[in-house]
């Protein structure tokens, strides 16, 4: 059913009107999410299906499914951003057949702009009016009809919390208002679609023949009924009479007018190039009578409460969450705490669960069982210490993961993430980044992976990739075993002292590089920095596991294929020599003798060794596995005896800041959205640490020559 | 002499003018509501002096005082109403 849709409906509204949620209500199978070509905005489709009430698809079994695309939040069609520009190409170049509008109806001035704007593209058009719980709270009153007319498009108040999922039911039991202008207001958007799809067709008989296109309609009508129960939507309006039939021939012939007003819009193909041109653009006059119109609009069909319960509950939340004394403490407790539990005592527990399941018990199982049936020896060892170990360490990080997610995932859902970027934008901004860096740069102390991950919700294109450039300087933790190893060996009795120099040191590293990579590469307009901070929200609970369960699977299917290929190949080089025989030991091996060939490179820095440079390679694979290495290719006196001080600083500095492991690295990779860009980036973060290991480790050499 | 928006203080109300600055800044704000004649509430600033929250339109907003120096005002008022002259200097209404 995926791709046969026969109808393709486009959700477009402001960030934060509820889009999400109404695009889980909708579409209940067959959901993807991808990105959109090019760039690293998410695409969502999903699909439903809906009993037509278009004759030709009667015939063809009555059953039609509709393509749903959630596009880019947005707050105009401006080609500002990167998320504009998507919106109306896709609009302008698919025309779809439907564009679906939603409306945060508590806000109705700023999201009727977007509603302008979008009807000039001229596509059939319904404005869904959500939200409608809270305004129903606030004792306003919309003329629905009356806006409707004025608009020239259906208005339909709906609130997307409600319907019958389970998760509306929950919301429903915590005590969420629910509305009574909106009660089954998703059935009669669905409804209202589903005609216009079907008046809107080519195929579809045309209103204007008379009768016999009413006849058919009105029995497709009548099959609908008889069927309603096993359908999703029961629309009340299904159940009219003739006389709304009438109206809603003329609706239908008034999305059709809609649909011709829309000949003269330009075709415009993806083009970051509109970016630039968008300086030149001079949209003044325009926005100004647009919203004259939406205010004499709302002034004509609006009657305002006289209060606003959420606007008020977000001014209280506000007044301690940004407050001028409090705002930073709680911020700063709240990251510790997400942080201790993600990867501390309860997200290690987990992992430790997954470490014994699957890469003990499981590997256990099957080297018993591949013994047990003979399987040669170099097979049951690559399973077992390549595959199965490799996936495994990839694996254990995913309890973290999950708990770390649900917990950003809720600060992002409520509306607190724009007041983190808020509170801690005028550090940023000195760098050249803005306040919504933070995020990513924070968690990178946890795990570079999600970290990269949530870059993504830096808007302006040249900071984000700064942004990913950096990050893994932030020392993840995973680094810290490595620390632990040369510290106790080395340092024992500096041992808190010389950690925090690590982390600071990665600190300034990052700093220093984000303020150099914005005023070369990734230079640019330094955009204007314009948020909206949303009113806190519940979030919904269905929407809210989903995007959990996204940012999840985006790293188990996206770092676990790369993981699974690197795994083979990493166990090969290990184990084999250049004539693809086992390797008698590992300095035999390609890994080996490559480290060899290689090792000459890390004298400048005090560790020359090839299984120094072995250790580093096998941080690649993962920054734990580098502790494991080091056990398996050093005697414990062996290694005393290779550092001294300044090079065992100088190989912690390295190992800091060098290229992250392979999870970080495909990551990266997939966010910079180019192997050329994931190498620079590599490239840069070896050649930074091999200077910075380089001067400190001159810098010990002349402090002990002298001290 | 005209005022810009980053001189208004937390707690004050004031309407908008014009924009200056860059078309992308004015682009955006227009955009986003912020078109002469339109009143806006200065709620607070940031714990660390910028960016600051503004309301208007019914929503709130936060940009920084780079970008409020680049929207011209006028018409201060304090929270109650009252024209704000004797403080800000400003007397027309
Ligand atoms: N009270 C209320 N909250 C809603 C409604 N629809 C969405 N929300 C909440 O508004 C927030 C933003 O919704 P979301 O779907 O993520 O918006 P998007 O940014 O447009 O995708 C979430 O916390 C939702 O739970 C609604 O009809 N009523
Ligand atoms: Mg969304």
């Amino acid at each position: 059913m995926t791709e046969q849709a026969a109808y393709t409906i486009a959700l477009a509204g402001n960030p934060n009107c509820g889009k999400t949620t109404l695009f889980n209500r909708l579409t209940k199978s067959g959901q993807k999410v991808g990105n959109w070509p090019g760039v690293t905005i998410e695409k969502k489709v999903g699909f439903y299906t809906t009993r037509s009430q278009n004759a030709a698809d009667a015939a063809a079994g009555g059953k039609v499914t509709v393509r749903v695309v959630d596009l880019p939040g947005i707050y105009s069609l401006t080609p500002y951003s990167e998320e504009e520009i998507i919106a109306r190409n896709y609009i302008v170049d698919e025309s779809p057949d439907l564009i679906i509008n939603i409306i945060d109806g508590t806000n109705l001035e700023r999201n009727l702009y977007l509603t302008f704007q979008l009807k000039k593209l001229g596509r059939p058009m319904i404005a869904a009016l959500n939200m409608m719980d809270e305004v129903e709270q606030n004792n306003t009153e919309i003329d629905f009809d009356k806006m409707s007319a004025l608009l020239g498009i259906p208005v339909i108040p709906i609130s997307a919390l409600e319907g019958k999922s389970f998760s509306a039911k929950v919301a429903k039991l915590a005590g969420h208002h629910m509305s009574k202008v909106a009660e089954g207001g998703i059935d009669r958007l669905i409804s209202k679609a589903d005609e216009i799809l079907s008046c809107g067709r080519p195929s579809a008989p045309s209103f204007n023949d008379g009768s016999g296109a009413l006849e058919s309609r009105r029995e497709s009508h009548e099959s609908q009924e008889s069927h309603e129960s096993q359908e999703f939507h029961e629309s009340p309006e299904s159940q009219k009479s003739q006389e709304s039939q009438e109206s809603r021939r003329e609706t239908c012939l008034i999305e059709t007018g809609v649909q011709n007003d829309g000949e003269g819009v330009e075709k415009t193909k993806f083009d970051p190039a509109l970016l630039k041109k968008a300086e030149t653009i001079d949209y003044d006059a325009q926005s100004a009578v647009i919203y004259e119109r939406i205010e004499k609009i709302i002034s004509a069909t609006v009657r305002e409460g006289e209060r606003s319960v959420q606007r008020e509950r977000t001014r209280k939340i506000d007044s301690v969450l940004t407050n001028k004394w409090l705002g930073f403490p709680i911020f700063l407790v709240m990251m510790l705490a997400v942080f201790q539990i993600s990867f501390g005592a309860v997200g290690l527990f987990f992992s430790g669960l997954i470490d014994a399941g699957f890469n003990e018990l499981l590997a256990g199982y099957i080297e018993n069982w591949f013994t047990a049936a003979g399987t040669s020896g170099w097979m049951t060892d690559l399973v077992v210490n390549g595959i199965i170990a490799g996936v495994g360490s990839v694996l254990v990080f995913i309890p973290q993961l999950v708990i770390l997610f649900t917990f950003l995932t809720l600060l992002e859902d409520t509306g607190y993430m724009a007041r983190a970027a808020f509170l801690m934008d005028r550090v940023f901004y000195k760098l050249g980044l803005s306040g919504k860096s933070f995020i990513p740069m924070l968690l990178g102390f946890g795990c570079t992976v999600p970290a990269i991950m949530t870059a993504r919700a830096v808007d302006n294109e040249a900071d984000r990739k700064a942004t990913i450039f950096i990050t893994p300087f932030m020392s993840c933790g995973a680094r810290l075993p490595i620390y632990i190893l040369f510290i106790g060996t080395f340092f024992a009795a500096h041992q808190g002292l010389i950690m925090l120099s690590l982390y600071v040191l990665g600190i300034l590293v990052a700093v220093v590089s984000a303020w150099l990579l914005k005023k070369t590469v990734f230079k640019g307009p330094r955009s204007p920095f314009i948020m909206e901070l949303p009113p806190y929200r519940f979030p919904d609970l269905y929407t809210y596991l989903h995007h959990v369960w996204e940012k999840t699977r985006g790293f188990i299917i996206r770092a676990g294929t790369i993981i699974f290929v690197m795994s083979i190949v990493i166990w090969f080089v290990q184990g084999y020599d250049f004539s693809l025989a086992p390797a008698s030991d590992t300095s035999q091996s390609i890994l080996g003798v490559f480290g060899t060939a290689i090792a000459p490179l890390f004298s400048p820095l005090g560790f020359g060794d090839w299984r120094a440079a072995v250790t580093l390679m096998t941080g690649f694979i993962t920054k734990e596995a580098m502790v494991s290495t080091i056990s398996i290719l050093f005697t414990e006196a062996e290694f005393e005896a290779l550092f001294t001080l300044p090079a065992a600083y100088a190989f912690t500095v390295f190992t800091l800041l060098y290229l992250p492991c392979v999870a970080a690295f495909s990551v990266i990779r997939r966010e910079l959205g180019s192997w050329k860009l994931a190498f620079a980036a590599a490239g840069y973060q070896t050649a930074v640490a091999y200077v910075a290991a380089f001067l400190v480790y001159r810098a010990g050499m002349f402090l002990s020559f002298y001290l | 002499m005209t005022k810009t928006l980053s001189e208004v203080k937390p707690g004050r109300t004031c309407k908008v003018v014009n924009i200056g600055g860059t078309n992308l800044l004015k682009n955006r704000l227009l955009c986003m509501g912020v078109t002469p004649g339109t009143t806006i509430e200065v709620v607070k600033a940031a714990p660390l002096g910028d960016p600051i929250e503004l309301k208007i339109r019914r929503y709130n907003l936060a940009i920084r005082k780079s970008e409020a120096s680049d929207i011209f005002i006028e018409d201060i008022r304090d929270s109650s109403g009252a024209a704000d002259g004797v403080a800000e200097g400003v007397s027309e209404s």
